[in-house]
């Protein structure tokens, strides 16, 4: 907990170096409204003309409190419009953890148990391109095949951009409960609406997980193959229990520690990529949000996204902790 | 006794080679590796530099033919002279990149392990927080605020990329001050300074030389990342990143614009991915099997 709180003071630091000290710290408080009378006003609230020492206390008080900038592109204050595109990252990256555990866990046990034969070699070639492939062109390249090349072909294909289909929502209209569209057409009912939001989450959190796929395949292989070397397992086996227990019930738990310990860096990848997944496909996250800033010079909104990301990333820091307590008795904190 | 007479670094050399060739995939990647830094070196010779600013409209969007191998762009140039162009641009930034990184990790590093104390306490937790945001998003954030161009762009990647350097030297620093050597060098009168530039660094810098090989695959792609995001240089200095960003606006109509650079960043990545691999094999002796 201290370390959470000592990092979390530290990306601060970095953040108010970047926006302070390196930029024009009255650019991140000036409003569309703001007049050149209320500058000397907007100076003194802030302590812009005080030591930097204060200025960062200031400004960490004023980030408590919610106070984040304001953001001149989007015309509303950076952390509100930060907010409403939170969940669509969310779903993004949920879905993205999703193709990770189906199959990025499972292809490992299997490439695994099937050690140096041909699915071995497959995952292998799959997990050696995943972490060189740059993820804004695989999703051009998606787009390119599973959207227009299936169209042309006549076959069913999968929408290219965006998060559902907003001429068809004006039919079904989406109910707003969570935020996001799959969740809240699945809540309300609204089956047509949840068939299109869940369609059109199928490449783009695909091509945010392709990289983190290869990690966690990778590991869940190597770590498999070492706990299949010991001895319980020959005990396991020599007990006569089915080739599906031994693995299931006694390997996969404490393999699945080192898995846990890279998911971190996995969580990484998939925060890291999302500007670019989101970009690429029209998804109304936070990424394409601080991407579209960067054309706009909107540097209170790049900011905000960049210590929104770093306090998610801590915290998926924190989960994956917990979970290794709870696979791993033997650590205690 | 007549193995001393040979030479051990030969032998070390044939044996380095033994395993590069033995794992054919890293011999693929090695090969590639090379071939595309003697592009990126004769590139200009390959190709005419003036290719970027002739224009050629009635020739736009081709698609690859025997005169054009990768079809031409939205101004008629060829494809395949923008992309070795680019790549010249990609593999010098990666390597400046690398290398900055290196040096400031290395010097901070050793020195922070070296002297210990209150710096070293207060370099790690730095390099903590380096290690709490995601590179790519620190590098957009650093790149925003130094503004546009391509040394900005630069710049900012390798602001992420020296505490992983300082991380791995300074552990390595903190078991090698323990030697004997090092008490033997002091107690000679020589300088710490010295003593950390001439013999700890040294005996130390094998694992960031793998580290550093290792990266330099997934250098390039932040580096194409955010170039196609809009940071770096100018239309009048491609880069494969730029030429995507270019490309995707033909996608339907010209896929050939989109497919080839990021295949040709694809190519270079695994390429360098797979020498990392292979270097680590040579250096690492607990790998040697």
């Amino acid at each position: 907990m201290f370390l959470l709180v000592f990092v979390l003071i530290g990306v601060t630091i970095i953040i108010f170096f970047l926006s302070q000290v390196l930029m024009d710290p009255l650019a991140l408080y000036l409003t569309d409204k703001t007049t050149q009378a209320a500058i000397p006003a907007i100076i003194a609230h802030y302590h812009l003309n005080d030591p930097w020492p204060i200025r960062y206390a200031v400004y960490l008080s004023n980030l408590v409190r919610g106070d984040w900038g304001f953001s001149q592109s989007e015309s509303e204050p950076v952390l509100s419009a930060l907010s409403q595109r939170f969940p669509a990252t969310i779903e993004l990256t949920t879905a993205s953890i999703l193709w990770i555990l189906v199959i990025g866990i499972p292809a490992g046990i299997i490439s695994a148990l099937k050690n140096n034969k041909a699915p071995d070699h497959i995952s292998r070639l799959v997990a050696l391109t995943g972490v060189s492939t740059p993820v804004f062109w695989l999703g051009l390249i998606l787009q390119l095949v599973f959207f227009y090349y299936f169209a042309q072909l006549g076959l069913p294909h999968l929408p290219s951009s965006g998060i559902y289909d907003t001429t068809l929502a004006l039919e079904y209209p989406v109910a707003t409960i969570t935020g996001l569209p799959v969740l809240d057409t699945l809540i309300t009912g609204n089956w047509v609406m949840f068939e299109d939001s869940l369609a059109h989450l199928v490449l783009p959190s695909f091509a945010l997980a392709f990289v983190s796929l290869g990690i966690i395949m990778r590991i869940t292989r190597s770590s498999m193959l070492e706990v299949l070397r010991q001895d319980y397992i020959i005990l396991a086996r020599s007990k006569g229990l089915p080739e599906r227990v031994v693995i299931y019930r006694h390997a996969l738990k404490n393999a699945m520690i080192p898995t846990v310990t890279v998911a971190g860096l996995a969580i990484a990848g998939l925060l890291g990529g999302a500007p670019l997944t989101e970009t690429v496909f029209g998804w109304p996250g936070m990424g394409r949000l601080a991407v579209d800033a960067i054309g706009r010079n909107d540097a209170p909104l790049i900011m905000g996204f960049t210590l929104i990301t770093a306090l998610m990333l801590v915290l998926a820091n924190l989960v994956v902790d917990i979970l290794y307590g709870y696979l791993d008795p033997r650590i205690k904190y | 006794m007549k193995r001393s007479n040979w030479s051990p670094a030969i032998s070390e050399l044939k044996f380095a080679g033994h395993l590069i060739v033995r794992n054919k995939l890293v011999l693929v990647g090695t090969v590639i590796a090379v071939a595309v830094l003697m592009t990126a070196t004769f590139s200009t010779l390959l190709v005419s530099p003036a290719v970027i600013v002739t224009i050629d409209l009635p020739n736009r969007l081709q698609p690859p033919s025997i005169t054009h191998w990768l079809g031409t762009d939205d101004y008629g140039r060829d494809l395949f002279a923008m992309i070795i162009l680019s790549t010249r641009l990609d593999v010098i930034a990666m390597l400046e990149i690398v290398g900055a990184g290196v040096t400031i990790g290395v010097t901070l590093g050793a020195f922070s392990g070296f002297l210990g104390g209150k710096l070293d306490e207060a370099l790690m937790r730095v390099t903590d927080i380096f290690f709490s945001i995601p590179g790519l998003i620190l590098a957009l954030a650093v790149a925003a605020a130094l503004g546009p161009g391509l040394n900005n762009l630069i710049l900012a990647i390798i602001v992420v990329q020296w505490p992983g350097y300082t991380r791995i030297l300074r552990g390595q620093v903190l078991a090698e001050k323990q030697r004997l050597y090092v008490d033997a060098l002091r107690a000679l009168g020589i300088g710490k300074v010295r003593v950390i530039l001439r013999h700890i660094i040294p005996n130390t810098i094998y694992p960031v030389i793998v580290q550093c090989t290792l990266d330099l695959g997934g250098v390039i792609l932040t580096f194409a990342s955010l170039s196609f995001l809009g940071f770096g240089g100018s239309p009048l200095t491609p880069d494969l990143g730029r030429l995507i960003t270019a490309g995707q606006l033909y996608i339907f109509q010209a896929p050939w614009l989109t497919a080839f650079p990021g295949l040709a960043i694809l190519i270079i990545s695994l390429a360098f991915n797979l020498m990392g691999d292979g270097i680590r094999d040579v250096l690492d002796p607990r790998l040697r099997r």
